[in-house]
């Protein structure tokens, strides 16, 4: 599951190696910790602030905090390695030039993945109207999936979530790719929690079905008493 | 299956929202309804599946091709706001602020302190003052006499003043050897309220007794000395300026 970084990203390797700690130490270990890289301790509200400021290598941390989510989303959505990164360019620069209009009572991760679904929802419609495509033909004319080192049960689960519409799609990677919660999905997708609950369950029960009918997801016709 | 309720217990499950007994609960309905049962297992099969979707990876460029594609001079700041925030920034990532904050809060209650000691006026000729002498007192003050003495390699002067409520003596003094000055006044008419010392000046001794004050010096010395008043009546004042036991002046004045 990928990781969510806000706050200090622990993740960061520290300089010295202290196999017992005191207080004392652990104190100076924290500030080891901060100064090993200080964009990386600071949290996304800090990084915003200091972008606003004028440091545009501010927002390089913040992009890469969460361009491989953003990436990831596209990905999971247009299902095309190229777009995917196109869309991701899109989202962080309209991220960079809507910056000062972000609300801080939300979470920057959860703005970002609301600009990453916006824009994969637009991509897909202009594709499907330019292009005259159903849903199934977009998914035959996206870019191989070969293109893509991916193992051969993730390619399955791609190709059956392809064959979903566009809005239970992103239900499903934003519940079960990216592991959100209802509340953030709702904000994400601007609908009521209860919606996101019952669209949910509706996309799921439809992918099942269509894993069952492409013989990834074994069905035995049991005895019913 | 029909029943929606364990459908969304179901749901439910799978995300792992379910407490322990609605979990105890659906199994238990599960394991009386085949149909329930194969459906679980079918969507608990699907979300394996999606659970172990890795994600994939952008390219390795793509951070840089955004930073280069950003408009330029989007976000400015002024001079100051960024000495500002690069100061903040520095003082966030060395220090944990709360120790910012009692550090500003330490200098901030000793720049106060500094600016009430120092905007104490400091003593000088006009401003000799008892260190009980109220202030405003002074402002009162009249000169009844000066003495003056340049004998013997004695020099100086005792400028004499009063209010209604003190006498204030003010002394300079110099002499190349030891002397001592004694004032003499009547305890019933006056009384000893204070001595202070110019900036820089000190006294070899000072001894009161009872309607006397006696000083030993030797060298440029000014101080000044203030009695109090105990009632209004006519007072007077002796001094008288010795050398190891010669005496070298004298005066009496009177004090009203």
């Amino acid at each position: 599951m990928m990781r969510r970084g806000i706050g200090l990203d622990m993740n960061v390797k520290p300089h010295v190696k202290i196999k017992s700690f005191t207080s004392h130490q652990l104190f100076h270990f924290s500030i080891v910790i901060r100064m090993k890289d200080e964009l990386t301790a600071l949290s996304d509200i800090i990084l915003i602030r200091q972008c606003l400021e004028g440091r545009r290598e501010a927002f390089g941390e913040l992009i890469n905090r969460y361009q491989k989510t953003v990436f990831n989303v596209a990905w999971r959505m247009v299902k095309d390695y190229q777009e995917a990164q196109d869309l991701t360019q899109t989202v962080f620069i309209k991220a960079y030039e809507k910056l000062d209009t972000f609300n801080t009572q939300h979470k920057f991760f959860s703005w970002i993945y609301r600009m990453a679904i916006n824009e994969s929802l637009n991509f897909v419609k202009r594709r499907r109207r330019f292009e005259a495509f159903d849903e199934s033909a977009e998914y035959a004319a996206a870019k191989p999936i070969e293109e893509v080192e991916e193992s051969a049960m993730s390619r399955n689960v791609q190709s059956a979530l392809m064959h979903l519409g566009i809005d239970h799609r992103a239900l499903i990677v934003l519940k079960h790719f990216e592991d959100l919660s209802y509340e953030e999905i709702g904000y994400i997708l601007d609908l009521p929690e209860k919606t996101v609950k019952s669209r949910l369950f509706t996309a799921r029960q439809l992918l099942k079905n269509l894993m069952i009918k492409k013989g990834h997801v074994k069905h035995e016709q049991r005895q019913i008493h | 299956m029909s029943n929606d309720k364990y459908i969304e217990l179901i749901h439910r499950e799978l995300d792992g929202l379910n407490s322990p007994r609605e979990s105890a609960q659906l199994k238990e309905y599960l394991a009386a309804d085949p149909e329930a049962q194969q459906f679980y297992d079918e969507m608990l099969a699907t979300a394996s599946l999606l659970q172990e979707v890795k994600a994939v990876e952008p390219p390795a460029h793509l951070q840089h091709v955004i930073m280069n594609r950003l408009p330029a001079n989007r976000y400015g700041r002024s001079a100051p706001t960024r000495w500002w925030a690069e100061l903040r920034e520095w003082l966030e990532v060395k220090f944990n602020f709360k120790y910012v904050y009692a550090f500003a809060g330490g200098l901030a209650v000793g720049v106060a302190l500094f600016v009430l000691i120092s905007s104490t006026p400091s003593l000088d000729s006009d401003q000799l003052t008892g260190t009980m002498m109220q202030r405003g007192q002074q402002n009162k003050l009249k000169t009844i006499k000066n003495l003056e003495i340049n004998r013997d390699g004695v020099t100086g002067k005792i400028e004499v003043k009063q209010s209604a409520e003190i006498v204030r003596m003010e002394l300079t003094l110099a002499s190349t050897q030891p002397i001592e000055l004694t004032i003499s006044f009547d305890e019933q008419q006056l009384g000893f309220a204070s001595l202070a010392m110019r900036e820089g000046s000190t006294l070899g001794e000072a001894i009161l007794i009872p309607g006397a004050a006696k000083f030993s010096h030797a060298g440029p010395k000014s101080y000044a000395v203030v009695l109090t008043k105990k009632n209004r009546t006519a007072s007077k004042l002796e001094f008288k300026i010795a050398r190891a036991g010669e005496v070298l002046e004298e005066w009496t004045i009177a004090v009203e």
